[in-house]
């Protein structure tokens, strides 16, 4: 079972979009399931982070609770009280520490939903989503990854080379020993690789650049979205509208940019009926939070414990939200009992491609 | 024309990210006058801050890479781009075998030395691009990349600006004292984006109605306890090393520059 | 297919023009190859043929070149893609993407081949190269071999009417490399795709090839078919074969050592066997300076060295020879103390140095690494010497040899002040030699010393060795290319699967090798003769 990565692009968005957003613990620990399980099932790529997760989240609630303790002297719960220090002086209560567990939440929330980006997308998928406005740039992101491997031997030859001629690190100046061969082969590599390129019909789009018109409206929009993002900070809606309008204006010359590349592209990654219903659930369960409901208004996603602790309350429809965006757990947990049944060793990244090549 | 448009444009972008990355520290002096509060009480939710903000610098980062991607392209300078990012993402993996202070990565020096010798727009290209490129690979993207990326670039773009004096050791003063500020700015930008995350509300709760002054503070305490001794040491190693570097490689990189026929910005 | 008149270009810059008045014209199905020292501008030649010269690299032309009727100077690669494609000589340094289906598309996205035609080429192109397999994998798991046949593959995508290489072969084994012309010669033949080709060694393309092109200064000093122009090149380039069969006058000039046995038949040249015992070329003394016994190493589980005994004796040279992947780079890595070993033991002058550091080593066991480049890195060649120095804390009044002296041995006295990056291979071969010889040490190991050397400068490197040998250094080198042994080199060991199987003079062990032998012993079995010299002695003797 694997979703096309835009399908996947989407779903991250509307759940990092609700993790930055709600101020509720139980929403946020929701979120956090989500973004674990998703990982959990369809995971296959290695993260530092997601080996550190336990850590880091630790570190993260323990940091959080102090620092909301320290600063935040409200609530009724006094546990104590600090003599008048400047800024952290006055009481340390149950609630500000609470609110601090829960501002660490949603941090944690969040950085679960971008781990799930990170071991769900291959890179080379990821930059495949670049659009073809970018396509310079995405063709030295892809330079840069191919030639990473390579560069780290180059980098062990060279270590080889220089110790055998008597070197040994042991400041910083002895960077130069290797630093200097490395950059130097480098750009000759680069001068090489870019004949190899040209060679091989690899045309940037210079021609194609510098339409004045465009550029005046490219400045237009990054001004409009400034105005909209300083009157969203101070009156709210309004400025939502102008920021969207300049990040539309940028988004329009990005599709008529890449219009004019002319480039095919040699995988096509299937779309599926089940990653429409992915982009489906993500976004309805998007709209079910944020649309100004007739009767009830806009749903709160927030929970203030302050002055006293209480339970924080759960919203049906916001739960119905959370199902919504359980589609890919549940298809996971459906196909992972299939699999189980097979017993078969689980396929490797290479498999994506014969699943592609059988597509076709 | 064509040189006022770009002006403009990198002008607006950076104010952006002045504004923008500015404004925890001027929000609860503001509430006298509006309310954060308010504009939360309108919002589901109340971070609406950092959500804005993030799309703004996005924003501001794509116009400034579609901008700089037409005007310097071809295919040298995307191979030179690839290979020196490549590079740099791997100064910053490696475990190098050199003995640095607990922590400590290069990745500033070879943007900052590419933007000097290689001009404006090769150094935010590179800049940007060795961000997102070891997010990449190390599986380290989130919604605190766009800052990164923008940050560095600005890194490059503001080496490319510098003087380029003859005498060696100016040069070499110059540079180390420009390498210092910015691994220092650069941590205290990037907590000023984490900030209002870790923090939440505090600093609207405590300071509401206070002055900047009191923002301000209260930001000092979060950044002297999350990462000022850390950027300390970035900030010395970043001076060591352009010491130890600058002047062979600026002069390696330089003979590269007429046979890659790069133009200066 | 390709017509060229008159073309000169010079580089920006330039004091001397790189191409002089060339005029020549190539036929459909033709198989070029393209000759000359270093330096005479074949890589010049070879990208004017698609535009890279003068749209890439800048300078001026005049002249005109035409490849299947399209004006070369005016189109432009981007045009030319289409038409010739172009591999390079370093396998590590033409991929752009990381998997081989995705590098072979590279090409084909950039001309906006549709999505069918382009899976449809991509696999007709993997079955002719024998590539199907690999068509997941990650490009940097290949060897070098298969990173060229990739390198060509993706350029055949493009389906090219011709195809230019510049040393395709230099950096790859003698086995590799053989299985690289097999596909040339394949795509020449049933497809009739044009190449040109640029080779340093001759005796593996000569056969092959139509037409040769001789390059001298940026002159086309030679360009005739292959019999005729092999007669009249300067022996010292040459083959071994073609140098022997010009000594003795036949005709038609053999190419492959199957027609020169025909030669030496007709010439009723019968072979007698040789005395067993060849004489060293210089006193080999008393004990050995390097000795290791029983040498185990293994990258975790995968063992590379298992017991490996040899010895090195002062004033001698020798081989050591074997597969990609026997072990040998990883074999010397040990000696100078870059690995540890997992068992046994490595004697220096009767000390063990197992376990004693690199930079201690290295000051009695200099090792010249494949890539010189890895090495340098100073403003000056004489700066290079100086950073070894004082990384072993030595200074110059402490060496018999003054840092000059050295320079004008390794005939670099002139470029002292120079930037070693911007010498010549051979050139910058010699700088690191230099870097690592500067401590005087008594071994000196080298990794493939010739690769991508053209004679002269093999030639050069041998006669230092031997002002060296004279003092008493001894040598031990790696190396794939059998000529270099047959002429350089007392003993001969032979290295497979982490075992030494063979050890002992050169001749002997040679000639009895079905794969390390240069082309007189194919000729002569049994004979002992090695190189054109000991064949003209013997046959010169038994004419007596």
């Amino acid at each position: 079972m694997r979703f096309n990565s835009r399908a996947w692009m989407v779903w991250v968005l509307v759940v990092a979009f609700l993790a930055m957003f709600a101020r509720n613990p139980l929403y946020s620990i929701i979120l956090l399931a989500l973004s674990l399980l998703a990982i959990q099932y369809y995971a296959r790529i290695e993260s530092p982070v997601r080996s550190m997760f336990l850590q880091i989240s630790l570190g993260i609630l323990l940091f959080s609770a102090i620092y909301h303790a320290l600063f935040i002297h409200i609530g009724d719960h006094v546990l104590f009280e600090l003599p008048q220090w400047p800024l952290i002086g006055g009481i340390i209560t149950v609630e500000a520490i609470a609110d601090g567990f829960r501002n660490g939440l949603v941090l944690i929330a969040l950085i679960a939903t971008f781990m799930a980006l990170n071991t769900i997308v291959p890179s080379r998928e990821l930059v495949r989503l670049v659009p073809a406005a970018f396509q310079d740039l995405a063709v030295v992101v892809l330079i840069a990854i191919t030639y990473v491997p390579e560069t780290r031997r180059h980098l062990r030859r060279i270590r080889e080379a220089q110790a055998i001629r008597g070197h040994r690190p042991r400041g910083f100046r002895d960077w130069r020993p290797l630093i200097l061969p490395l950059l130097v082969g480098g750009l000759e590599r680069a001068m090489r690789l870019s004949e190899a390129m040209v060679a091989r019909g690899h045309v940037s789009e210079r021609a194609e650049n510098s339409r004045a018109p465009e550029r005046i409206l490219l400045i237009a929009g990054l001004f409009t979205a400034l105005i909209g993002w300083v009157m969203a900070i101070l009156w709210g809606v309004s400025g939502y509208i102008l920021l969207s309008l300049g990040g539309l204006v940028l988004v329009l010359i990005v599709v008529r940019k890449g219009r004019r590349v002319r480039r095919t592209s040699f995988v096509a990654v299937p779309w599926t009926a089940t990653d429409t219903i992915l982009v489906f659930t993500s976004l309805a369960a998007l709209i079910l939070v944020i649309a100004p409901w007739p009767v009830i208004g806009r749903l709160s996603l927030s929970y203030v414990p302050y002055p006293l602790l209480k339970m924080p309350e759960f919203h049906p429809l916001v739960g119905l939200a959370l199902i919504l965006l359980s589609f890919p757990i549940l298809m996971g947990m459906t196909t992972q009992r299939d699999h189980d049944r097979m017993t078969e060793p689980d396929q490797n990244a290479t498999s994506s491609r014969e699943g592609i090549r059988q597509a076709r | 024309m064509n040189r006022t448009l770009t002006a403009s444009l990198l002008v607006l972008s950076g104010a952006i990210g002045l504004i923008a990355l500015l404004y925890p520290l001027v929000a609860p002096a503001l509430d006298g006058i509006t309310s954060l509060q308010a504009f939360q009480a309108s919002q589901p939710g109340t971070s609406g801050y950092a959500l804005l903000t993030t799309t703004l610098i996005g924003i501001s980062l794509l116009a400034l890479l579609l901008e700089v991607q037409g005007q310097t392209a071809n295919a040298k300078i995307i191979a030179a781009l690839g290979v020196l990012v490549a590079i740099t993402s791997v100064l910053r993996l490696v475990e190098t075998a050199i003995p640095g202070i607990g922590g400590f990565s290069p990745v500033f020096v070879p943007i900052i030395l590419a933007g000097y010798v290689f001009g404006s727009r090769f150094g935010f290209l590179m800049g940007t691009l060795s961000m997102l490129t070891s997010a990449i690979i190390t599986a380290g993207v989130g919604p605190w990349l766009p800052y990164q990326m923008f940050v560095a670039g600005w890194v490059g773009v503001t080496a490319g600006l510098l003087p380029h004096p003859e005498n060696a050791r100016l040069k070499l003063a110059m540079l180390a004292v420009f390498a210092f500020a910015w691994g220092m700015l650069y941590g205290g930008i990037l907590n000023l984006y984490f900030w209002p995350f870790v923090a939440g509300e505090t600093s609207a709760m405590t300071a509401a109605g206070g002055g900047i002054g009191d923002t301000v503070a209260s930001y000092g305490a979060f950044y002297m306890a999350t990462s000022f001794v850390w950027d300390i040491f970035r900030s010395i190693g970043n001076i060591v090393l352009i010491i130890a570097l600058g002047i062979p490689a600026i002069r390696a990189m330089t003979r590269f520059r007429d046979r890659f026929h790069f133009e200066l910005a | 297919m390709i017509e060229i008149k008159d073309l000169c270009y010079s580089y920006p810059k330039a004091e001397n023009p790189a191409l002089l008045d060339i005029t020549t014209h190539i036929e459909r199905g033709e198989f070029i190859l393209l000759a000359g020292p270093s330096g005479a501008g074949k890589s010049t030649f070879l990208r004017s043929l698609n535009g890279l010269v003068p749209h890439y690299s800048g300078g001026s032309v005049k002249g005109r070149v035409f490849v299947d009727g399209i004006d070369v100077f005016d189109k432009g690669p981007r045009r030319l893609s289409s038409v010739v494609g172009f591999v390079f000589q370093d396998p590590e340094a033409q991929n752009v993407l990381d998997v081989v289906e995705d590098e072979l598309a590279f090409g084909l996205e950039n001309a906006a081949v549709s999505s069918s035609q382009m899976h449809q080429r991509i696999d007709e192109v993997l079955n002719i190269l024998e590539l199907t397999d690999m068509r997941d994998r990650q490009i940097t798991t290949l060897s070098g071999g298969e990173r060229q046949r990739l390198a060509i593959a993706s350029v055949l995508v493009m389906k090219p009417k011709v195809i230019a290489l510049d040393e395709p072969t230099s950096q790859l084994d003698p086995q590799s490399a053989a299985d690289l012309l097999r596909f040339l010669v394949q795509l020449n033949d049933e497809w009739g795709l044009t190449v040109v080709m640029v080779e340093h060694r001759l005796e593996r393309v000569a056969r092959y090839a139509d037409r040769i092109l001789y390059l001298e200064n940026g002159r086309l000093t030679l360009d005739e078919p292959m019999e005729l122009g092999l007669a009249h090149l300067d022996p010292e380039g040459s083959p071994p074969l073609v140098r022997l069969s010009r000594t003795f006058g036949w005709d038609p000039m053999p190419l492959t050592t199957t027609e020169g046995s025909k030669q030496a038949g007709l010439a009723s040249l019968t072979i007698h066997t040789p005395e067993d015992s060849q004489e060293t070329l210089y006193p080999v003394s008393g004990d050995p300076l390097l000795r290791t016994r029983d040498l185990h190493f293994s990258y975790g589980n995968e063992a590379v060295l298992r017991g490996v005994t040899l010895e090195v004796r002062a004033g001698e040279a020798v081989a050591l020879v074997g597969k990609n992947g026997s072990g040998k780079s990883t074999l010397l890595k040990c000696l100078v103390g870059l690995l540890e070993p997992g068992r046994g033991d490595i004697w220096l002058q009767g000390e063990s140095i197992l376990g004693h550091d690199v930079s201690d080593i290295c000051q009695e066991v200099a090792f010249l690494p494949q890539n010189p480049d890895d090495l340098l890195f100073a403003e000056s060649v004489s700066e290079e010497l100086e950073i070894t120095l004082q990384n072993h804390h030595l200074n110059p009044a402490q060496l018999s040899r003054s840092p000059a002296e050295l320079l004008e041995r390794l005939e670099l006295s002139d470029y002292a002040e120079s930037y070693p990056r911007d010498l010549s291979v051979g050139q910058r071969q010699r700088v690191a030699l230099g870097a690592v010889v500067i401590p005087e040490p008594r071994i000196v190991l080298l990794d493939e010393p010739t690769r991508g050397l053209d004679y002269g400068a093999k030639r050069r490197l041998m006669d230092m060795w031997d002002q060296w040998r004279k003092e008493g250094v001894g040598f031990l080198l790696v190396t794939h290319d059998v000529e270099l042994v047959a002429r350089a080199c007392d003993r001969v060991l032979i290295l497979d699967q982490g075992v030494i199987v063979a050890d002992g003079p050169t001749a002997k062990v040679l000639d009895s090798s079905t794969i390390f032998r240069p082309q007189l012993s194919r000729l002569f079995p049994g004979s002992g003769w090695l190189t054109v010299n000991d064949a003209v002695d013997g046959i010169g003797d038994r004419l007596s």
